[in-house]
């Protein structure tokens, strides 16, 4: 297993995580790519060393075909799961012009709420108005 | 990013490279059956054309594009599908491949593998999936351009490339966010 | 060999194929979706069938043996799993287009929903990790999708959590494939048992959290939770049934194969201590709301935490009372939901407070449709919840496994607490505002009640304005009598596919395998 590999995986995996934990939903996007590639890096190094392609009929020292073909996969449903990513911050903005993620609206007022008044009739003729 | 560039070296080179990237993605695509390359790498290397062409000659490169992209993501999976069950009716097993080798007068042997179908229909896919979301992000794009032209250009001039509260009628990404799900589907259908 | 296994998948996907083509016309999409899902759903059955006369079968795509190609693997459980999950599918599939709402007149709905379908029956078909990740990764792009079909606010906003936590979950599950693969070379999940039973205690230990993580974060269990009650509510009604019913329980599913063949009995405590928080957690979490969809969201939550308690107490009883429980917490959480949507369409809400009350007044049958799977998830007998609870709490006290027992209990009592705040807030009480449809029949109702297809004849005046909606509900509630109805035979199955899971280690892979694949040349 290549050093190199296994430390650049570790600070991309950093720098990665560092980012998602941002409230901007593109700077998230940027984390999870590149948490991405962290993690596409940390296969290719836990494979074997490479070696020629494994096809039926050739000879000499083949790699193994399992890692790349991972990685492979991963690659193109990351491009995919990034594109439809990027799709949504696009239209989270186009509706409110901003590029944070919200907490969910329902918790946040639950937890505003005063549980005593839960079963009050005044709270529930305040809600009824609301939708 | 909605008005076109009006670079003269890079509408001339776009000229030039696009039939070029055509032929290159035609022969990755028919090398990968054995060697680096394949379905998807090519129609990346067709979608990347596209997406040079729009660069140079803006939104109009999208609205003339011979067929609608997702016709081709479905024609696609059609054919991956079609190659990957064919095999049944002849009694192989689902996805197995054979191959023919021909003899073609005059340019010898030619070998002829039946999953250089599934990778055309991924090819297929992949062209039409990438096309399909830059058209959707373009007519995105498009459909704010009435806000900036109303509002923006009045109050701060043309520099400004886009309204911050420009708003763009329901449903109108659909496109583009689903557009982004034949290539989730693409890896499942390639395996 | 029988193509049967890989037709559930391909079918489903060249639907979508086709229905892709035929971009814009819904009707033809709308067919060609039915059809295919009807179709899996033969092909399902098909494989039951087979399954539980040989055992279990397996399939090399492509022709390529074991350690080069993909498997396709079918034993008792996955082929259950398949049949209840493809059953479900069809089912709401046919309800959304009763609905006619905004999202289902999308062009995508159709072709996203069918590779959901193939993404699910990939999912339980998987004979290796990697198929697995694969699989997963198709079912969650396509849910992303539905999702934010209609891309409002609400959805979009909770579309983000929804997406950026799954990613993590598959980064996280690639690593661990990716680590399962580096400790013992292989991903097949028949090699995986002996060769895992190889590793040092500690590496083994590390690879079985990290997919526990992983596989967690789908199911919704204790400290991974908190995405789901978010991010449920704000998809249309029927994509949240079907997720509600099936995804986190593909999480279970993957988290049972793990935890039953490849680290057997190990996390026990952990596995212990995570269902009694999340049942706990979730059922209080549940009664703290005021909107009919998050109740049900935070009782998916709840539920899982029964499943994990079955897993946590091990041994064939325990774990056949779980592959029960799924079984019977897919299609009763599946109908809540459903009648949720019907409520909804009609009232416009699905808030506990107001604005949707008196149903029950509006529509007797309505109500009924709701009572059975609620009270069958409250586990009141002779319902099917209670068959599932009582065999939990039984092999829990087989095994002295006191405490999580009694907090299963506990949490049974608190579920109808939260369920008799959804019947008091939305179907008890006067129709706020507007008058009541007048409802000759509702005197009828309880002679009705006890008649399975009771809402493929829409009695009242609500249900006869949804007919397909409230048909399909009716028939999955009818689906919830059946297991309740046939619990003897059904739980025999349970008890035979929990065997097959508790083989030991070794012997899953070589020989059984070898078997299956001997049969069919």
């Amino acid at each position: 297993m290549s050093v190199t590999l296994a430390v650049l995986a570790g600070v991309l995996a950093a720098v990665g995580t560092a980012l998602v934990l941002h409230r901007t939903l593109t700077r998230i996007v940027l984390g999870l790519g590149i948490l991405g590639n962290a993690v596409n890096l940390l296969v290719l190094a836990a494979g074997t060393p490479p070696g020629t392609a494994p096809i039926i009929g050739r000879s000499g020292r083949f790699g193994d075909p399992v890692p790349p073909a991972l990685v492979l996969t991963a690659i193109v449903i990351g491009f995919g799961t990034i594109a439809f990513l990027l799709a949504v911050a696009y239209r989270s903005w186009t509706i409110d012009g901003s590029d944070e993620v919200e907490d969910d609206i329902e918790d946040r007022r639950l937890a505003e709420a005063d549980p005593h008044d839960a079963d009050d009739p005044d709270l529930d003729a305040d809600e009824r108005s609301v939708p | 990013m909605s008005r076109p560039r009006d670079s003269v070296i890079l509408t001339t080179s776009v000229n030039g490279l696009v039939p070029v990237l055509v032929l290159v993605a035609v022969v990755v695509t028919f090398r990968g059956h054995n060697a680096p390359g394949g379905g998807f790498a090519g129609g990346l290397i067709v979608a990347a054309a596209v997406i040079l062409r729009y660069l140079a000659d803006g939104p109009r490169a999208v609205d003339r594009l011979p067929v609608q992209p997702m016709t081709l993501v479905g024609a696609g999976l059609c054919l991956a599908v079609a190659v990957a069950v064919a095999p049944l009716f002849v009694g192989g097993q689902v996805l197995e491949s054979y191959i023919w080798t021909l003899d073609v007068p005059a340019v010898g042997k030619v070998k002829v593998v039946s999953s250089a179908g599934f990778d055309l229909g991924v090819f297929l896919l992949v062209v039409g999936a990438v096309t399909g979301m830059l058209a959707a992000f373009v007519e995105a794009d498009d459909a704010e351009a009435p806000d900036v032209v109303g509002s923006a250009i009045l109050e701060s001039g043309p520099a400004d490339d886009r309204a911050p509260d420009g708003r763009v009628a329901d449903g109108r990404l659909a496109d583009g966010r689903s557009s982004a799900d034949p290539t989730g589907g693409g890896p499942g259908s390639r395996r | 060999m029988t193509p049967w296994m890989a037709l559930c998948i391909v079918v489903p996907l060249g639907g979508a194929a086709v229905s892709l083509a035929l971009h814009g016309r819904l009707l033809a999409q709308r067919v060609i979706g039915v059809a295919a899902v009807a179709t899996t759903v033969a092909l399902a059955l098909a494989v039951l069938v087979q399954v539980d006369h040989d055992g279990r079968i397996s399939a090399d795509l492509g022709g390529w043996p074991v350690p080069i190609g993909i498997t396709l693997v079918a034993d008792r459980l996955s082929a259950l799993m398949l049949v209840i999950g493809t059953v479900m599918l069809f089912a709401v599939l046919v309800y959304a287009l009763g609905q006619r709402a905004q999202d289902e007149r999308s062009p995508w709905y159709v072709p996203v929903y069918l590779v959901l379908t193939a993404g699910v029956c990939q999912a339980f078909l998987a004979g290796d990790l990697f198929n697995l990740f694969v699989s997963f990764e198709v079912l969650l792009m396509s849910s992303y999708v539905l999702v934010t079909l209609e891309g409002n606010d609400r959805q979009i906003r909770a579309g983000i959590t929804y997406v950026v936590i799954n990613v993590i979950e598959s980064t996280l599950l690639l690593l661990a494939v990716a680590l399962v693969f580096a400790a013992t070379g292989t991903l097949n999940l028949a090699e995986l048992p002996r060769r895992l039973a190889e590793l040092p205690a500690g590496v083994a230990l590390g690879l079985n959290l990290l997919l526990l993580l992983a596989f967690g974060l789908k199911a919704a269990v204790f400290p991974l939770f908190s995405w789901l009650p978010d991010s449920y509510p704000a998809a249309p009604s029927p994509v949240t049934a079907v997720f509600a019913g099936l995804l986190t329980k593909v999480g279970v599913y993957a988290i049972i194969r793990t935890q039953t063949q490849l680290f057997p009995g190990e996390l026990r405590t952990l596995l212990m201590v995570v269902a009694g928080l999340t049942m706990v957690v979730g059922v209080l979490g549940a009664i703290a709301q005021s909107d009919m969809k998050r109740i049900l969201s935070f009782h998916i939550v709840s539920q899982i935490g029964y499943m994990v308690m079955g897993l946590a107490i091990g041994g064939v009883a325990a774990i056949a009372a779980t592959i029960f429980f799924v079984l019977h917490q897919i299609p009763t959480k599946t109908s809540l939901f459903l009648v949720e949507g019907i409520v909804e369409r009609e009232t416009g809400t699905s808030s506990t407070t107001g604005g949707a009350a008196g149903m029950a007044r509006r529509s007797g049958p309505l109500a009924l449709l709701f009572l059975l799977p609620a009270l069958s998830l409250a586990g009141i007998p002779p319902l099917s919840g209670f068959v599932g609870k009582v065999a939990l709490v039984e092999s829990g006290f087989a095994r002295d496994a006191w405490v999580v027992t009694a907090v299963a209990l506990g949490v049974s009592l608190l579920t109808l607490v939260s369920m008799v705040k959804i019947w008091s807030g939305v179907f008890w009480g006067d129709v706020p505002g507007r008058t009541a449809a007048t409802d000759g029949t509702l005197g009828t109702d309880a002679a009705e009640g006890r008649d399975d297809r009771d809402g493929e004849r829409p009695v009242a005046g609500v249900l006869r304005r949804h007919p397909l909606m409230s048909a399909v509900t009716g028939g999955v509630v009818a689906l919830t009598l059946a297991i309740a109805l046939l619990a003897g035979p059904v739980y025999r199955y349970c008890e035979r596919a929990a065997r097959q899971l508790a083989v030991p280690a070794g012997q899953v892979g070589g020989p059984a395998a070898g078997e299956a694949r001997g049969e069919n040349p």
